[in-house]
């Protein structure tokens, strides 16, 4: 493959990612279904954790919530982006989900009181990842040229002026970086 | 594959920078601290007359443009995309993935000069450390005044050149109204013999 080509698959993959309607219409209804787990699910958070999950569970149910992103929009690839790279709401359901397929009896049996449908219903962290990582692998092997999943490549246009750094605003920021950095024990 | 050039010079800056330097001011020429108005703070700057105006003497007054040292500039770009300054800071974990996209976006939008307001100048040894010239900071200063700060490097030909090159593009952009992505799509169907 020529390296013209190369670029070419390369910026054409963001907007193409999506455009097979049987994988988009797949992500949509795996998204729906992981929702509606998690939902069910909130009541058993307390405290912090509680507000943590249900944060992240709103930032979820906007972005793949059917009706905000209906199948047939063109902007139904939204949702699975923003799931896997804002946020951190991969790594934060994964850990529940984990925490749930390795649930003990004593919550196996609330959970059967709640009438929330049993956990080997539903995918497991591990199975969620993999169906993710097969989805994209699939869409984006293009030419035979492994993609990275989850890079987003080059898909802003800075145009001309990019980001505007104003001096003494930056410098500041980037002191402010060192100190956490120091507060934190972190010294190289 | 590696590439077939040679980049040994260009990485450890040999080739983009002179290594000896006199004390004329000359077009590219680097100072480690020129007082720019609009911030009234002293900033490292580069050259942008040309050399001609220079020699002749008939640029009494010269064009230089200000130095951001590309830790700041990064900074700035992940600000843009949503970092917080804990994750900027690396006290808490961004994620491999996100970290290796915002990465790969910074090096080909910025460092790669595809952004028109920026131009990369790599590190030299400990003189100069990883910078942009901004060509939005521009301003005239008397030739005198670059009798006090400290020259640091010369660029080499063809990266000399290139810098006033890259500002007259930035000078001269002309904006147009944008084509639609629905009519990029119609001309793009009428060309592309491709099936999918």
């Amino acid at each position: 493959m020529t390296t013209s080509t190369s670029r070419i698959a390369r910026d054409t993959s963001s907007s193409s990612d999506f455009n097979d309607e049987a994988v988009r219409k797949s992500l949509i209804d795996a998204d729906r279904k992981i929702f509606v787990y998690l939902n069910n699910f909130k009541c058993h958070f307390r405290g912090k954790s509680a507000l943590e999950f249900e944060s992240n569970l709103e930032s979820y149910g906007r972005l793949s919530n059917p009706n905000i992103f209906p199948a047939e929009d063109d902007d139904a690839k939204r949702p699975v982006t923003y799931f896997i790279d804002s946020n951190g709401i991969l790594s934060i359901l994964t850990s529940w989900l984990s925490e749930f397929g390795d649930a003990d009896a004593s919550l196996r049996k609330a959970m059967h009181t709640l009438s929330i449908p049993p956990v080997e219903d539903y995918p497991t962290a591990d199975a969620i990842k993999e169906l993710y990582e097969s989805m994209y692998s699939e869409i984006l092997n293009i030419e035979g040229e492994e993609y990275d999943a989850f890079e987003r490549g080059i898909s802003e246009d800075y145009g001309v002026e990019g980001v505007s750094v104003e001096c003494r605003k930056a410098e500041a920021r980037h002191e402010r970086l060192m100190a956490l950095r120091r507060q934190h024990g972190i010294t190289d | 594959m590696g590439s077939p050039i040679d980049t040994r010079g260009i990485e450890d800056g040999t080739e983009i920078y002179e290594q000896v330097i006199g004390e004329e001011i000359e077009q590219s020429s680097i100072y480690d601290s020129v007082l720019f108005a609009c911030f009234d703070k002293a900033y490292p700057a580069i050259v942008l007359t040309p050399i001609c105006d220079i020699v002749s003497r008939r640029a009494e007054y010269l064009k230089v443009a200000q130095i951001i040292p590309a830790q700041l500039v990064y900074e700035e770009f992940l600000e843009s995309k949503g970092v917080t300054e804990l994750e900027m800071s690396g006290v808490q974990a961004l994620g491999r993935k996100r970290a290796l996209g915002l990465k790969k976006e910074f090096t080909e939008q910025f460092m790669k000069n595809r952004v028109y307001r920026y131009h990369f100048l790599p590190r030299l040894r400990d003189i100069l450390a990883d910078s942009f010239v901004d060509f939005q900071i521009v301003q005239t200063v008397h030739a005198e005044n670059l009798k006090g700060p400290k020259k640091l490097a010369l660029l080499k030909s063809p990266w000399r050149e290139c810098l006033p090159s890259r500002y007259a593009a930035y000078c001269l952009r002309i904006g147009t109204r944008p084509y639609s992505d629905k009519f990029l799509g119609t001309v793009h169907d009428s060309i592309s013999l491709l099936k999918y």
